[in-house]
């Protein structure tokens, strides 16, 4: 009996621990979300909208950096952007990066945009799976490991840019598929993107994040008329490696303006800190709960009597 | 031993040529220009500068070099009056080089920074200014024939995708 006490006593103490830890681990999370100011070696590429011609061999590069599936059609076919009308390409399991064509409103010739991984600094992707299948390098790159992913495919549903693609081709090895900035073949040696180097109209440019901002900064006052004064990527969700200057609202290039400018992790911190609470709390819970079953039929076992009542209420 | 000598001119001629590429003023004004320092996937592109004389004048390609008075606002507070300078082919001011290397020095004020590599300078220039006067080629193919290399970079026959391996 005596020990049973005891262990309720400790139950109360380690719940308070945990709700305690509960309570505070969100604040916890706040205090990173909205102050982390990102590496300040980070790197990234400026994506200039007015430059891009539509030519696609930033595609063409991709696919031979990443030995990725030759395509039906080949990267100079540029009648691709014809059939787009109803559907626009989106990057997948054999396309890190694809360019669409947008006849825009507020331009007279049609706008290129070309898409990928923006490398957030914050990343939803990784922030959301939880087995750590993503990690973000001191550069920014956002890198996926296919080795430790279990294929669940929320972080397909937690980026803001609906970016991971699964490789429904392996079933049984989960695969997501997405631009990895060129990693492990050239950032990492301090190199440009395999894309950046060949696109022919320098609309993608390499350097470091802070002096890209102040590049494009400079690009737009310096070109009065060409640019919208906005530069995407700058803050959306929490700031992303990849940044976009255009001629054009970016709305109408496909550009999702309602993204929330603060961390997606921020949006979905309330839910995660129930997370540490099921963690500390269920077990003292559910052991408390244990422990009181356990001494019911403990006591029962000493006094039959008790046995026969519970049988009387059960046969009732 | 004629062929002999047919070899030694071609030769001596390829050996010119890459001399003389991007360096527009090399061999005259009038003169078709073979444009082929970067070329791989394209084979070298003829320009034709007599006949863009007769479009553009000199500022609107070379800046603030050949002595015309600046048609940017932002060169002028340096470069206006200026009697021109030697350095006048694209090459030697456009490298190759990315934002890290053009601007490593932030030290001191510099205005020639965000300066476009030498392939982002000519597609710029020459397709901005092709759409702007509504004549010239725009498309990569306008100006360029894919050599084999650029072929199998842009992945432009099936044999790249099962010939290759049947054969
Ligand atoms: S764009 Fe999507 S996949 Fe890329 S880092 Fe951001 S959240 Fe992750
Ligand atoms: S290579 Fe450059 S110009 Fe061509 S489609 Fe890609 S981003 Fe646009």
């Amino acid at each position: 009996m005596k020990s049973i006490r005891f262990s309720r006593r400790r139950l109360v103490t380690i719940s308070l621990a945990g709700v305690m830890t509960g309570l505070l681990a969100p604040l916890q999370r706040n205090a990173r979300g909205s102050d982390f100011p990102g590496y300040t070696e980070s790197k990234g590429v400026l994506v200039d909208l007015t430059r891009c011609v539509g030519c696609r061999t930033c595609e063409a590069a991709c696919n031979l950096e990443n030995q990725l599936p030759a395509p039906e059609r080949p990267f100079n076919d540029m009648s691709i952007f014809n059939e787009q009308s109803d559907h626009l390409r989106r990057p997948d399991d054999k396309a890190f990066t694809v360019v669409n064509r947008y006849d825009s409103g507020s331009s007279v010739s049609p706008v290129y945009r070309k898409i990928q991984c923006n490398h957030c600094q914050e990343p939803a992707c990784l922030t959301s799976c939880f087995v750590n299948a993503y990690t973000i390098t001191a550069e920014g790159a956002v890198l996926y490991n296919h080795q430790v992913c279990v294929g669940c495919r929320t972080c397909m549903i937690a980026c803001p840019f609906s970016v991971p693609a699964f490789c429904y081709s392996s079933a049984f090895s989960p695969q997501i598929m997405k631009c990895n900035f060129c990693y492990p073949t050239r950032l990492v040696q301090g190199r440009p993107p395999a894309c950046v180097e060949a696109c022919p109209r320098d609309a993608l440019t390499f350097g470091e994040r802070a002096e890209l901002l102040r590049i494009a900064r400079q690009r737009i006052k310096r070109n009065k008329g060409r640019y919208i004064n906005y530069i995407y990527g700058e803050n959306e969700a929490g700031g992303t490696s990849w940044l976009y200057i255009a001629g054009v609202p970016f709305n109408e290039v496909g550009f999702d303006e309602d993204i929330p400018k603060q961390p997606i992790i921020n949006y979905v911190k309330d839910f995660l800190a129930i997370v540490p609470m099921v963690l500390t709390i269920w077990p003292g819970l559910f052991a408390g709960i244990h422990l009181l079953v356990k001494r019911r039929a403990t006591a029962i076992d000493n006094d039959p009597k008790l046995a026969e009542s519970d049988h009387d209420k059960t046969a009732a | 031993m004629n062929y002999m000598r047919v070899i030694i001119l071609f030769l001596t001629c390829a050996m010119v040529n890459s001399f003389i590429v991007d360096a527009v003023f090399a061999s005259g004004d009038d003169s078709i220009i073979e444009i082929g320092t970067i070329a791989t996937l394209y084979s070298p592109v003829l320009f034709d500068h007599e006949l863009h004389v007769k479009y553009a004048s000199c500022v609107e390609c070379h800046h603030h070099t050949t002595g015309e008075e600046p048609s940017d606002p932002y060169c002028l507070p340096c470069h206006s009056g200026e009697k021109g300078i030697a350095q006048n082919s694209c090459n030697e001011c456009h490298t190759n080089g990315s934002v890290d290397e053009t601007e490593s020095d932030t030290s001191v004020v510099t205005y020639h920074n965000d300066v476009p590599t030498l392939k982002g300078a000519y597609h710029l220039n020459c397709i901005d200014c092709h759409e702007g006067i509504g004549t010239g080629p725009i498309r990569c193919s306008g100006c360029h024939v894919l050599t084999g290399a650029g072929e199998k970079f842009y992945k432009t026959e099936k044999r790249d995708q099962e010939g290759g391996e049947s054969k």
